[in-house]
Formats: C-alpha cells, sequence, structure tokens
C-alpha cells in the first residue's frame, strides 16, 4: 500500500470512522473512569490504574483495528469497506465487553449492586455501540447514494444517540445510590466527567462530523444540482428537438401542398389551353369563310369596271356604225335632191320639146317620184337610226343599272360579312384577352408558389443551425462531466469548482442563443420578437 | 344577411337578381358595368360580388382579377350567357381559374342562386 | 439589364433556395459560402447592384464582411441586406452600425424578399 493510497484511505470517507472510533473511545474511557470507583472500592488504586490501563489498551487496540480498516485495499468498494468496520466495531465491543465481564469476574466477590450495575452498563454500552455501528453503516450508505437531506438527517440521529446512551448510564448509576457517600461523590464526579465526554461528544458529533460532512454534502449537493441541470438541459434539448421536428413537418406539409397547387394549377392550365386551342380553331374556321366570301366578292368588284368599260366599248362601236349610216342617210337624201332637181329640169326640157318630148316628161316625172320616195326612205331610215341609237343607249342604261343593282345587293352582303367579321375579330379580342388574363393569374400563381416552395427549403437551415447549437450544448455538457467525474475522482470529492454552476452556465448559454434565434414557423404570433424584416 | 354588389350590363337580369337576393334578405346594390362595380365595390364593401364576363368597358374577367388582386379572399360568382363564338362555358371556366367561388351559367334558376350563394359566402 | 446579387451563406440549401427564387424573378445571382470567398469575389472586380448575407459563417462571418465590403471603393451606397436565423436587438444593432441597409430573419417566403429587393432596389 502505497503513501498516496494511505491518505487517499484517510481522506475518503474515514472522517466518519475517525468520528467513530474517537466516540468509542471517549465512551470506554468515560466507561474507564465510570467504572474505577466501583473497582477502586474493591481493589484499590491499584486495581483502578489496572483497569485505566486496560481501557487504553482495549482502546488502542480498536484504534489499531480502526487504522486497519482504514487502510483496507482499494479495491474495496465503499460498502464493503464500511461493512468490514462494522464488523470489527462489533468485534472490539465484544472484547471490550469479555474484557469488563472477566476482569469482574476475576473480583469474583463484587456486591450484586456492583454486578447489576456492571452488567447492565456493559449490556448498554454494548447496545449503544451496536446502534452507533448500525447508524454508522447507515451513515455511510447514506453518503454513499442517498441525498443532502438523509445525510443530515443520519446526522442528527447521532446527537440523539448519545444523549440516549448517556441517559442510560445516568439511570443505571441511580441504582447504586445506596453505595456509601464516598463511592457517591466518585460517582457525581464520573457523572460530572461523563457530562464534559457528553459534551465534547456532542460538540464532536456538530463539528468534526459536520466538516467531513460538509464537504460531502457539498460534493453530493453540486452532484445533485448539476444532475438536475444536466436534465433540465435535456429538457431544452428535447423542446428544441419538439420544435425542430415540428418545423420540419410542417415545412415538408407546406412543401407538399406548394407542389400539390403547383400541379394542380399545371394541369388545370393545360387543360384549359387545350379547350382553348380546339375553340380557337373552331373561330378560325368562321373567320376563314367570311375571309373567302370578301375574296370572293373582292374580285367580282375587280372585275365589274372592265365588264362595263367593253360593253361601253361594244355599244360605242354600234352607235359609230350608226352614226355612219346616218351619213349614208345624208348622201341618199342629197342624191334624191339633185334627182329631184335633175327630174324638174327635165320635165321642164320635156314640155318645151312639146309631144316629142311627152315620153321624157314620163321618165322625168318617175324620176322626181323617186327622188321623193328616196327622200321618204331616207328619212324613215333616219328614223329608224336614231331609234336604234336611242335604243342602243337606252339599253346601255338599263345593262348599267342592272350591273349597279346586282353590285349593291353583293355589296350589301359584304357588309353583313363584314360585321361578322367585326364580331369574329370582337370575339377574338375578348377572347385572347380573358386567355391572357387567366394564363397570366395562373402563371403568377405558379410563380408566387414556386417562390414558397424555395422559401420552406431554408428551414432545412434553419433546422440544421438548430440542431447544431443543440450538439453544441450537449457536447459542452458532456464535457463539464467528464472533467467532473475526473475532479471527484482527483480529490475524493474535495470539489473546489463549482460544477453545477458552470453546468448553469451551458444551460443559460443555450437558452440564450435559441432566443437570439426565436423563428420557429409559428413563432409570428409571439409580438415580442424583433419584427422579421427590418430596413435600417 | 349579407351585402352583395351585382353587376350586369342587362337591366332586366339586374333588377331580377336585386329583386331574388333581396326578397332572400340580402342587402344589394347594382352596377351596370365593370368599371361602375369596381367604384361602388369601393363604396359599398360588400360581402359578395355577383358579375356577369362579357360588359362594355370593362369586363368581368378584369373586374374578378382587379378584386382578387387587391384581396384574394373576396368572394366572387360569376355569371355568363356566353356571346356568338365565346361560350358561357368558356367565360365560367376563366373565372373559375381566375379563383372565384361560385359560377353560374345563364340562365339559372332561383335555386341555383341561392345554392351558389350560400356557398360563395360559407355558409 | 438584370440586375446582380450577390448571395452569401454558409448553408448550400439556403443558396439554392434564394439563388433559384431570384433567378425564377429575372435577377443574375453570384454565391459564395463566406465572407471570405465573398470578398475574394468583390476584390476580383465583382460589382453587384445588392448583396445579400448571412451573419454567421466560418472564416468571416455577415458582419465583418459588411464592415470589410463598405471600405472598398464604389461600395458605400450598395444596399446590403442580411438574411440570418439571427433575430436579437443586439445583432442587428451591430449589423447596422456595420452598415447593413436591413435585416431580415430566416425564413423569409420568396414574395416577402421579392418585395423587399424592390424596396431597396428601385427598378428592379
Amino acid at each position: 500500500m502505497t503513501a498516496k493510497s494511505k491518505k487517499t484511505a484517510l481522506q475518503n470517507g474515514t472522517g466518519r470512522i475517525l468520528f467513530v472510533s474517537a466516540g468509542l473511545m471517549l465512551v470506554l474511557m468515560g466507561g474507564a473512569v465510570f467504572f474505577s470507583p466501583y473497582l477502586d472500592s474493591q481493589l484499590g488504586n491499584y486495581k483502578e490504574v489496572l483497569f485505566l490501563g486496560l481501557a487504553m489498551v482495549i482502546t488502542c487496540g480498536s484504534h489499531w483495528f480502526l487504522l486497519e480498516t482504514m487502510q483496507s485495499p482499494q479495491t474495496l468498494s465503499h460498502t464493503e469497506r464500511v461493512h468490514a468496520t462494522n464488523e470489527k466495531l462489533r468485534y472490539i465491543l465484544n472484547n471490550i465487553t469479555r474484557q469488563v465481564e472477566s476482569t469482574l469476574d476475576n473480583k469474583g466477590t463484587s456486591t450484586g449492586v456492583i454486578n447489576i450495575v456492571t452488567d447492565k452498563l456493559a449490556v448498554t454500552l454494548i447496545e449503544c455501540a451496536e446502534v452507533l455501528a448500525e447508524r454508522t453503516a447507515h451513515l455511510n450508505a447514506t453518503l454513499q447514494t442517498g441525498s443532502n437531506e438523509t445525510l443530515e438527517m443520519a446526522r442528527e440521529t447521532l446527537l440523539p444517540l448519545i444523549d440516549e446512551t448517556a441517559d442510560a448510564i445516568t439511570k443505571y448509576l441511580n441504582v447504586g445510590e445506596n453505595v456509601d457517600a464516598q463511592l457517591r461523590e466518585r460517582i457525581s464526579k464520573a457523572q460530572h466527567l461523563l457530562l464534559e465526554l457528553r459534551g465534547a461528544l456532542a460538540e464532536f458529533a456538530q463539528q468534526k462530523p459536520a466538516d467531513s460532512s460538509a464537504e460531502l454534502s457539498a460534493c453530493i449537493e453540486q452532484t445533485g444540482a448539476m444532475f438536475d441541470v444536466h436534465l433540465k438541459i435535456d429538457d431544452f434539448v428535447n423542446q428544441q428537438l419538439e420544435v425542430v421536428s415540428n418545423d420540419t413537418n410542417e415545412s415538408a406539409i407546406a412543401l407538399v401542398l406548394h407542389m400539390r397547387n403547383l400541379s394542380d394549377n399545371a394541369e388545370n392550365l393545360v387543360r384549359y389551353i387545350n379547350a382553348a386551342i380546339t375553340k380557337i380553331s373552331a373561330m378560325d374556321g368562321g373567320v376563314n369563310e367570311s375571309v373567302e366570301f370578301i375574296v370572293r366578292i373582292g374580285h367580282f368588284i375587280q372585275e365589274i369596271p372592265a365588264k362595263i368599260s367593253a360593253d361601253i366599248h361594244s355599244i360605242q362601236g354600234a352607235s359609230g356604225v350608226i352614226d355612219g349610216l346616218s351619213h349614208l342617210v345624208d348622201s341618199i337624201k342629197e342624191i334624191s335632191f339633185q334627182t329631184d332637181i335633175l327630174a324638174v329640169n327635165a320635165s321642164i326640157q320635156a314640155a318645151h320639146a312639146g309631144d316629142a318630148g311627152l315620153g321624157f316628161k314620163i321618165v322625168a316625172d318617175e324620176v322626181r317620184k323617186l327622188a321623193v320616195n328616196s327622200n321618204q326612205a331616207a328619212e324613215m331610215i333616219e328614223t329608224g337610226l336614231s331609234e336604234a341609237r336611242k335604243t342602243i343607249q337606252d339599253g346601255l342604261k338599263f345593262k348599267f343599272l342592272d350591273e349597279v343593282m346586282q353590285q349593291m345587293s353583293e355589296a350589301a352582303r359584304v357588309m353583313d360579312v363584314v360585321q361578322e367579321l367585326e364580331n369574329s375579330h370582337e370575339d377574338a379580342r375578348q377572347y385572347y384577352r380573358t386567355l391572357f388574363t387567366v394564363i397570366n393569374q395562373n402563371n403568377t400563381k405558379l410563380a408566387a408558389d414556386i417562390a414558397e416552395v424555395l422559401g420552406s427549403i431554408q428551414y432545412q437551415d434553419i433546422v440544421r443551425q438548430r440542431i447544431e447549437r443543440m450538439q453544441s450544448a450537449t457536447q459542452r455538457r458532456n464535457q463539464l462531466l467528464l472533467q467532473f467525474m475526473e475532479e471527484l475522482e482527483r480529490t475524493n470529492g474535495h470539489l473546489a469548482d463549482d460544477f453545477a454552476e458552470q453546468m448553469n452556465i451551458v444551460l443559460n448559454d443555450y437558452i440564450e442563443q435559441e432566443s437570439y434565434h426565436g423563428n420557429s414557423l409559428n413563432s409570428d404570433a409571439d409580438n415580442n420578437q424583433p419584427p422579421k424584416f427590418e430596413l435600417f | 344577411m349579407a351585402k352583395i354588389l351585382v353587376i350586369d350590363d342587362e337591366e332586366q337580369l339586374r333588377d331580377l337578381l336585386k329583386q331574388m337576393l333581396s326578397r332572400d334578405g340580402h342587402d344589394v346594390t347594382t352596377a351596370f358595368d365593370g368599371v361602375e362595380g369596381i367604384r361602388v365595390f369601393n363604396e359599398f364593401k360588400p360581402d359578395l360580388v355577383i358579375t356577369d364576363i362579357i360588359m362594355p368597358n370593362k369586363d368581368g374577367i378584369e373586374v374578378i382579377t382587379e378584386l382578387l388582386s387587391k384581396n384574394p379572399k373576396i368572394a366572387i360568382i360569376a355569371i355568363s350567357g356566353g356571346r356568338r363564338a365565346i361560350t358561357a362555358e368558356f367565360n365560367l371556366e376563366s373565372a373559375e381559374l381566375l379563383g372565384v367561388k361560385g359560377i353560374l351559367s345563364k340562365p339559372f334558376t332561383r335555386e341555383q342562386l341561392r345554392e351558389a350563394v350560400k356557398h360563395a359566402l360559407g355558409l | 439589364m438584370a440586375k446582380t446579387i450577390l448571395l452569401v451563406d454558409d448553408s448550400v440549401t439556403m443558396l439554392m433556395s434564394v439563388k433559384n427564387n431570384l433567378e425564377i424573378n429575372g435577377f443574375k445571382v453570384e454565391t459564395a459560402e463566406d465572407g471570405l470567398k465573398a470578398m475574394e469575389k468583390l476584390n476580383a472586380g465583382l460589382k453587384p447592384d445588392l448583396i445579400i448575407t448571412d451573419i454567421n459563417m466560418p472564416k468571416m462571418g455577415g458582419i465583418e464582411l459588411i464592415k470589410k465590403a463598405r471600405a472598398l471603393p464604389g461600395f458605400r451606397f450598395m444596399p446590403i441586406l442580411t438574411l440570418t436565423t439571427e433575430a436579437a436587438q443586439g445583432k442587428r444593432d451591430e449589423g447596422k452600425a456595420a452598415g447593413a441597409t436591413g435585416w431580415l430573419v430566416k425564413p423569409v417566403s420568396g414574395a416577402d424578399l421579392l418585395k423587399i429587393i424592390k424596396q431597396v432596389l428601385p427598378g428592379a
């Protein structure tokens, strides 16, 4: 066994063993002092010295045992050591009892009173020792497992126990009331000593053990406090995990909903556009028909002037022929006039010739008739020609009117078609505007949904940071726990640092960190938070 | 019950709708085209707008787009009978894609109107 | 012409999410994973119309980046927005003192982000 381990053994919870052994020693000393008057009366001063010596030997022996106990190998657990100590204590006490008994037996002739007193005293001492041992074991157990309160309780039960011991002794002292005055004096002296002993014990119980248990209780207190904070950190971590879980959950749901919206919108739009394409081609058909008609009419109208000018041309040709014929009529008229003059002259010449000219006169008259007839014929031709011209001109007029009429009716249809076209155009305009508006609005919605989807993805980053803060806090906590364990081992519970306080710092840092990043999905409800957007 | 704005360029239908809805206990105001409709909307602040689609000046599609862009939650019922090549179906489908709460193809029954109004108001 | 935005964040998800949103809406986006990389880009001659930066980043955080960027010639009046999980007033004050134009706390919805960008980048 090394010096270090001895020192460790001494420090390691042996304060209570020292306390018990010192207590026992004092009780034995007291017992020795108390016994001495009886022995003195029987055996004289010599015996008293002997008894005291014996008591000292026993006390020293018990101390030796106790020290041996303290030096028990490190491999033994706390409980085992405590158990061993108790066993040895019991052994010592039995030993003491036997020694006292044998001392008294050796005396052989002691009076009944003394016998009773010593017997009872021995039993009381043994009982007290046993209770003491039991309480010590309990105390040890408490030190190992119990809380600060139970430790305090255990310490407090020691004091009444000592009182009990003292009371028991006093009570049994009263039994020997009939012992002579000298004896009484010694007894009262012993009582006085006992009282002093009790006082010393009480003081010892209050102070000495308080020192060692204060260390222990401080250690236990810190451990307890550390575990409290440990649990608090876990609680907070769990809260954050719940937030993280909710955030990711809600974010995932939001993503799914947005995606669903996107898909629905896209589907609706595709359906709508497909229907629109069908309608547009139907509408185009109507427009095409109208356009074809107008093109046809256009061609027709284009041809009209050419047709008219051709007609006019041919009629003008006819008029020319008629005019030519008119000149011919003039020629006929001229010829008939000349012929008439010729006939008149011939008739005059025939009259001059008398009967010889009679036949010639008949010819001349006939020629003159012919000239008149010719003139009449020419006039008839002229009338006929002018009538023909009039007829042609009239015919031209009528034909033109017909053309115009036809043109007018076609134009009237064109107007209808143009109206139809205008309607179609109006419809198409309305149609395309509606189409454009709907598609535009849906695109805006699609874009908004896409933007929201992209926004929702930010939660991955927020959650990642939250988990990182969580990891950092638990890491710091675990380091502190390791450090604490090492420190506990190294100092045997004489902790210099306030680990619980350090643990609290970890927790508070973590909580503070989280408060800087308050941004869960539902944090909008919290009005105490600074605004999410702020332009300086 | 509810404040309802009816926008339709057809006077007869406008009056009929007003009569029917008033009889059901609603507070009804009417407008004869989209421009007037928006103006009345801003003054009257109705709970529900019933609008025709094909109208002069500002058509129903424009009215719906404008109202919904200001407040996507406003309840609108689109009514349409179509015109020439533009079918009621197309108009109403367009309105539905823009986000109206209900559609009614002209002509409709009093009961259909009542149902549509109830649904649009979320009753 | 499309406005250029420099986006600085150590989270790849964050970069992906915001970059795509901005690109869909017609912006040109440059990215950097920390303040140091952002400064490298700026020193190499990148002149964005707007910088959006995270605060907590390895190597060089957002506050330091804002200070360094503001010191560059021609960066005095450039809008710089933060986009961070930091919500505490203390950090905000620090950001404001460093020269940040505005403070945005994650998550910012796509629509909200565009609204704010339009505020600090008129005509965007």
